[in-house]
């Protein structure tokens, strides 16, 4: 027997032996009763009518599109770290991606970037697709995550993969920029990082454009 | 009521006993756990399964043998990577017992900390590789520079020849990012600045020493040493005593205190004084008064010390953008970043032929005073050596010999010009 299907045998039954609980709803949990009240009998008249409590059809299609994209990124930042037959092809595939982000799209990814919490690779692609995303709005959030503090973080790994992410930020950008604007970037990070790692990818760039 | 927590106890039992969590979307993952011993109890379902695709990723990870690298030296044969860490790794565990580490290897026993699943997939799988090659005994030395140089964590290699735990990671992100066939475009991207990053700070004896070279001003004007001898630089700007040769963070510059500082550029040799003025590029005002000036990084910060003609020290926080003052130093001569046993930091050097480091947090000498060889100038690290310029224009080698290279020259000043500044 699987060891999940064995748990919730026992929670079942659990739940049985010490609440009492009628799986056929005659008897309700006290702590969930009121919640159910309110939705089945409200006490107060609705201030909107039914109707506008309805989403907005348009604002539903983008939260769709919001739940399409993110379930497509996870899914992509899965595939960083595995074996990947057709590199180029990938690498189309993402400029394809990048060409079509939304305003909004490009907010999420500079916001997720920036999660400390979240996977390192999913942080990675957010950057790295920003800098395949060919416009001003993707160019800008990637300025804001070169010139973002690096957190005070207990590990050098941690550390490393921080400043990994910014690093992205810049390389992208030397791409992006004009010899003139990438020089002013560069100098920016010089001017305001306090991190030596990150300094010495903008030294190495600085360098390169001479 | 009463039979309610040995219940609880009794699911959690039965729960650890029949658990095995495996990674159902790699078939590979029975044969890794059997062949490393894998604690799969210790992993969660998601956490099995950031092992084993790391695993994957090393044992099915293609490389062509392309254009040589000099990170790429065959410490571990490229093709055989799982089976070098399968004869490498005894168990593989998760655990929480050295948070601020990574990953530990005892005796060929590697336990994952819990941020390890935090890390990308690419670092995932160089500590892997790194922590395979402590079984053999390659342990870590104190960082003698670099930003983890005031870490107590010993978390640097010798030299990347020595082929210990950071030489053969690094050899890994090396041959992803220049040899690598079926990796994914972010994960070389991942890899190829990984790689910039890693050689130059966790070896005590910088891997690309051989690429540095010496920008030196002689009494005949300028010139550039490396290992393919001396190139004479042209010179188009008034020379002047007054002048002293410091290596910044946005190149080698020219100070010229209290004036200003000018930016030297490389390609081709000049220092143009319009629009290149070292603060006016880093946007900031330096203290008034000022005579002499060093940027030096320390631990995980990067700093510049200034001197004002009042002996008072100065520290500039990049972070804040806001100068410290450090108080005052009576008699102090001069800032340099080498002291005469070739250790780096930010050292005063006084009057009267004493020196002494400079404590980053409020500027004070960190111990009394230590003796200044007279006549000399300053050190530098030069190619894993050190070499000292003394006041007569003369450079030794660390035997106390004139070095042949500038024997015949008399030597106002030099610098090193960082890997960074003559990477292709």
């Amino acid at each position: 027997m699987r060891p999940s299907i064995l748990i919730f045998l026992s929670c079942a039954f659990l739940l049985y032996w010490h609440f009492g609980v009628d799986f056929g709803g005659q008897r309700l949990l006290p702590t969930v009763k009121p919640f159910l009240y309110q939705v089945t009998n409200p006490p107060y008249e609705p201030l909107q009518s039914s109707a506008s409590l309805q989403p907005d059809p348009e604002d539903r299609k983008e939260v769709k599109l919001q739940d399409d994209f993110m379930q497509w990124f996870r899914a992509e930042a899965e595939k960083i770290g595995r074996v990947n037959p057709d590199p180029s092809g990938t690498l189309s595939r993402l400029k394809q991606k990048a060409s079509t982000l939304t305003h909004h799209q490009m907010m999420q990814l500079k916001r997720m970037a920036l999660e400390h919490d979240s996977k390192g690779d999913e942080r990675f692609l957010a950057v790295y697709l920003l800098g395949l995303a060919d416009n001003k709005q993707a160019a800008s959030h990637l300025r804001e995550l070169a010139l973002t503090k690096i957190p005070a973080v207990t590990n050098d790994r941690q550390h490393s993969d921080e400043v990994l992410l910014r690093a992205q930020a810049i390389e992208s950008l030397v791409q992006k920029l004009s010899i003139e604007d990438s020089r002013r970037l560069l100098r920016d990070v010089l001017s305001q990082t306090s991190d030596p790692l990150l300094a010495r990818h903008a030294r190495y760039w600085l360098n390169r454009l001479g | 009521m009463d039979r309610l927590p040995l219940l609880l106890i009794a699911i959690f039992v039965m729960e650890g006993a029949m658990a095995k969590p495996s990674c159902s979307d790699t078939p590979a993952s029975p044969r890794y756990v059997r062949e490393l011993n894998i604690k799969t109890s210790s992993f969660g379902d998601t956490k099995i399964c950031d092992l084993v695709h790391s695993l994957q990723l090393i044992e099915d990870g293609e490389f062509i043998d392309s254009e040589s690298s000099p990170f790429v030296r065959d410490f571990v044969d490229g093709e055989l990577y799982y089976v070098w860490l399968r004869e490498h790794i005894r168990s593989l565990e998760s655990g929480n017992d050295l948070p601020e580490t990574t990953a530990s290897n005892s005796a060929g026993h590697i336990t994952l900390q819990k941020h390890w699943h935090r890390l990308s997939s690419l670092a995932r799988a160089g500590s892997l590789i790194h922590e395979a090659r402590h079984t053999e005994g390659h342990s870590h030395t104190t960082c003698e520079s670099g930003p983890y140089k005031d870490s107590p964590i010993l978390g640097c290699d010798e030299n990347f020849d020595q082929g210990g735990a950071h030489a053969v990671e690094t050899e890994y992100y090396a041959r992803v990012a220049e040899q690598g066939r079926n990796f994914h475009p972010a994960f070389k991207a991942m890899a190829k600045l990984m790689l910039r990053q890693r050689s130059q700070t966790v070896f005590n004896q910088d891997p690309l020493a051989e690429r540095e070279q010496l920008l030196v001003r002689t009494t005949e004007g300028w010139m550039r040493v490396d290992t393919n001898g001396k190139e004479v630089l042209s010179w188009d700007f008034t020379d002047s005593a007054s002048l002293q040769l410091k290596t910044t963070s946005l190149g080698p510059a020219l100070f010229d205190l209290p004036l200003g500082a000018w930016l030297i550029r490389l390609q081709p040799f000049a220092v143009p004084l319009d629009g290149n003025s070292f603060f006016k590029r880093l946007n900031l005002a330096p203290p008034s008064g000022m005579v002499d000036a060093e940027e030096f990084e320390t631990g995980l910060r990067r700093y510049l010390y200034a001197a004002d003609d009042q002996n008072h020290l100065f520290a500039y926080n990049f972070g804040q953008s806001t100068w410290t003052s450090g108080g005052h130093h009576h008699g102090l001569k001069r800032l340099v970043t080498i002291n005469p046993l070739g250790q780096t930091g930010l050292f005063i050097v006084f009057d009267n032929d004493t020196y002494c480091p400079i404590r980053a947090s409020d500027l004070t000498c960190d111990r009394s005073p230590s003796s200044w060889p007279t006549g000399s100038k300053r050190f530098v690290h030069y190619q894993n050596s050190l070499l000292r310029l003394d006041e007569n224009g003369k450079v030794y080698d660390s035997q106390g010999r004139i070095w042949n290279d500038l024997a015949n020259e008399t030597v106002l000043d030099l610098i090193v010009i960082p890997n960074y500044e003559v990477q292709e």
